[in-house]
């Protein structure tokens, strides 16, 4: 740990210290994105118990493959593992942030019309960060998700004009993605927020492919700032 | 709009453009206008029974106008045209893919009356793959990016065998039939076949692919207007091939691309794709298929023999699937659009602007052009051409 750097654990959380002191000095000695990873890849090993879990935001957003066809949209309700605040005092002034490691179950569907739809399941893991009394945040995510595709696979047109899928096939699988976010508090508990997200589909009987998200939506906080 | 215009649009139109599905619509759309009804008491000639000639001849025969068309080729379809024998689903050996949206056929009949329905394949391949300096590249996530369809258990020529020939009726097509001179210098127009008959009508309408016109097979008395003859010359009809290959496994992605990916986007007129043409059908075979026009299918539609062909896109194949061509081929059908007699080549890429407009004007009220290369609205296309020419006996009547 640095000399000029400090970690306040807030009175409510009761998280692991010394699993996180080990971690968080780790971490320290490597990039962000470095010290971000050991920490999502341990968080399902330890015990509900040792975690304050905590509803903390609510989202809803708009989701869009990265194509012009694909719309869908994003549901998700955040839980606040733990939160921290790190103090850094410089030559002239002290800053804060505000550090979260949060899981966020989401549900989302998104789909091109006439050629699929596509329910998908998805936990993500990930890190956020905010100056403190700033409304601008960031966040760095991990998921895994199960996505269930249903690819028409004939379409049926009708001389009136009237047409319509009249065969599907459903394509299950895995979608793990990585997920940058970018929000800001607008008014009170509620803001904006934007997510870029490149996610792979393992299939199990189908050929693998990526696919970039785009994401708008909006966020609405249940903890306080 | 061709596949590279209709994806150039939607990247231009971004995110989101699923909530305004009709700013594609309504401009596919045909208006009452095409529905109206035609009086014309001439006679009209066709030169050419391809989409376009097919197209006219049908708005023709439903508006009860007298009219005949000459084909120089044994068939109807023009660059529309099928094998049932290959593989165990038909296979379109000309046109293709469908670039435009399902209701297409709909605006082509142009009658809610008819009844009938199409089966198509969201045309959405999953594995996309290129080929350069070397080396494979995937390209899997552009695949959100097609949109298009394919017939499902039929094609294009089957389109037109069941739903625009039997009004059209076969015996007012008159096959074997290459014209070799147009005199639209008199009061009627006469036209000369290559066996010396000779036809007479009030108005012609020439359908002709644009290289036929190019290359002087048909002679125009009085010559064509210079208008015309500079509109014609800004048109590149290059070269264009398509190889069907029965391979024993399946070693290739659903689309390769032999020019990188940005060859979707180019507006080059060339392309080279390799596909798996048994994409979504209800198929066990694996059916390779390729696809190429301008200067990089040249070397290819250029070669003397079928074997020399086949040696070389084995070869090509052999290279990129290390060896798996060779060790898998069963059998091969060719189709080489350069080497068709009256068509000489693949499609067409409009150099300027306005030379189809200019193509369209009709020459002394009796002498008409149309096809694919003429449409305004969907130029290279099969529905491109039908409309063209469908629309084009709106303006010869009036």
């Amino acid at each position: 740990m640095r000399a000029d750097t400090a970690v306040v654990f807030p009175k409510t959380a009761q998280p692991n210290q010394v699993l996180y002191l080990a971690l968080f000095t780790y971490g320290n000695q490597m990039s962000k994105l470095q010290s971000f990873l050991p920490l999502l890849f341990l968080l399902p090993f330890i015990s509900p118990a040792q975690l304050n879990l905590q509803a903390s935001h609510i989202s809803l957003g708009y989701l869009a493959p990265f194509a012009v066809y694909d719309i869908g949209a994003k549901a998700g309700v955040g839980f606040s593992c733990w939160q921290w605040e790190q103090v850094s005092t410089g030559k002239e002034k002290t800053k804060a942030r505000i550090h979260q490691i949060y899981f966020e179950p989401q549900l989302a569907y998104f789909g091109q019309r006439n050629y699929y739809h596509a329910l998908w399941a998805n936990l993500e893991t990930g890190w956020k960060w905010q100056g403190k009394g700033k409304k601008r945040y960031s966040s760095l995510s991990l998921g895994l998700g199960y996505l269930n595709r249903s690819e028409a696979l004939t379409l049926t047109t009708h001389l009136d004009g009237s047409f319509s899928v009249s065969e599907w096939e459903n394509r299950p699988a895995f979608l793990p993605s990585l997920n940058y976010s970018w929000g800001i508090r607008v008014y009170r508990s509620f803001g904006l927020y934007t997510r870029f997200s490149y996610a792979y589909q393992v299939y199990f009987q189908h050929t693998n492919a990526g696919l970039l998200f785009f994401e708008l939506g909006v966020r609405y906080t249940l903890l306080p700032s | 709009m061709n596949r590279e215009e209709f994806i150039k649009k939607s990247l231009l139109l971004g995110i989101g453009v699923t909530f305004f599905p009709s700013v594609f619509s309504a401009c596919q759309k045909k208006d009452d206008s095409h529905a109206a009804r035609l009086h014309y008491d001439g006679e009209v000639l066709i030169i050419g029974a391809g989409a376009a000639g097919l197209m006219a001849a049908y708005r023709l025969a439903l508006n009860q106008i007298n009219f005949r068309i000459l084909e120089a080729s044994p068939h109807f379809g023009g660059r529309v045209k099928k094998t049932q024998d290959f593989a165990d689903f038909p296979i379109d050996l000309g046109a293709e893919w469908i670039h435009d949206e399902p209701t297409v056929f709909r605006d082509m009949i142009g009658n809610d009356q008819v009844q009938g329905s199409i089966d198509l394949i969201p045309y959405n391949p999953r594995e996309i793959k290129s080929w350069s300096n070397g080396k494979l590249h995937n390209h899997s996530f552009f695949s959100t990016f097609y949109r298009e369809y394919k017939f499902k258990n039929t094609t294009w020529y089957d389109f037109f065998e069941d739903f625009i020939v039997p009004t059209i009726g076969l015996d007012n097509m008159v096959f074997n039939s290459p014209v070799n001179k147009i005199d639209y210098g008199g009061s009627r127009v006469r036209v000369t076949t290559t066996d010396g008959q000779v036809y007479e009508a009030d108005k012609v309408l020439v359908t002709a692919s644009v290289n036929v016109i190019k290359d002087g097979l048909i002679d125009f008395a009085p010559a064509l207007p210079q208008a015309k003859i500079d509109a014609l010359d800004t048109f590149i009809m290059p070269d264009g091939l398509k190889v069907f290959i029965q391979f024993s496994e399946r070693f290739y992605p659903d689309v390769l691309l032999m020019q990188g990916l940005s060859s979707i986007l180019s507006s080059e007129s060339e392309e080279k794709i390799y596909y798996d043409a048994a994409f979504k059908k209800n198929s066990s075979q694996n059916i390779l298929g390729l696809f190429t026009v301008g200067p990089v299918a040249s070397p290819f539609t250029g070669m003397d023999t079928e074997q020399e062909l086949i040696g070389a896109i084995l070869a090509e194949l052999d290279e990129i699937f290390k060896g798996k061509a060779s060790q898998t081929y069963q059998k091969h059908i060719i189709q080489n659009w350069s080497k068709e007699a009256y068509v000489r080549g693949s499609y067409n890429f409009e150099g300027t602007a306005g030379a189809a407009s200019e193509m369209l004007k009709g020459v002394d009220d009796k002498l008409y052009f149309a096809g694919e290369a003429f449409s305004n609205s969907a130029p290279a296309t099969v529905h491109g051409a039908g409309l063209c020419g469908f629309d084009q006996m709106e303006e010869l009547v009036r």
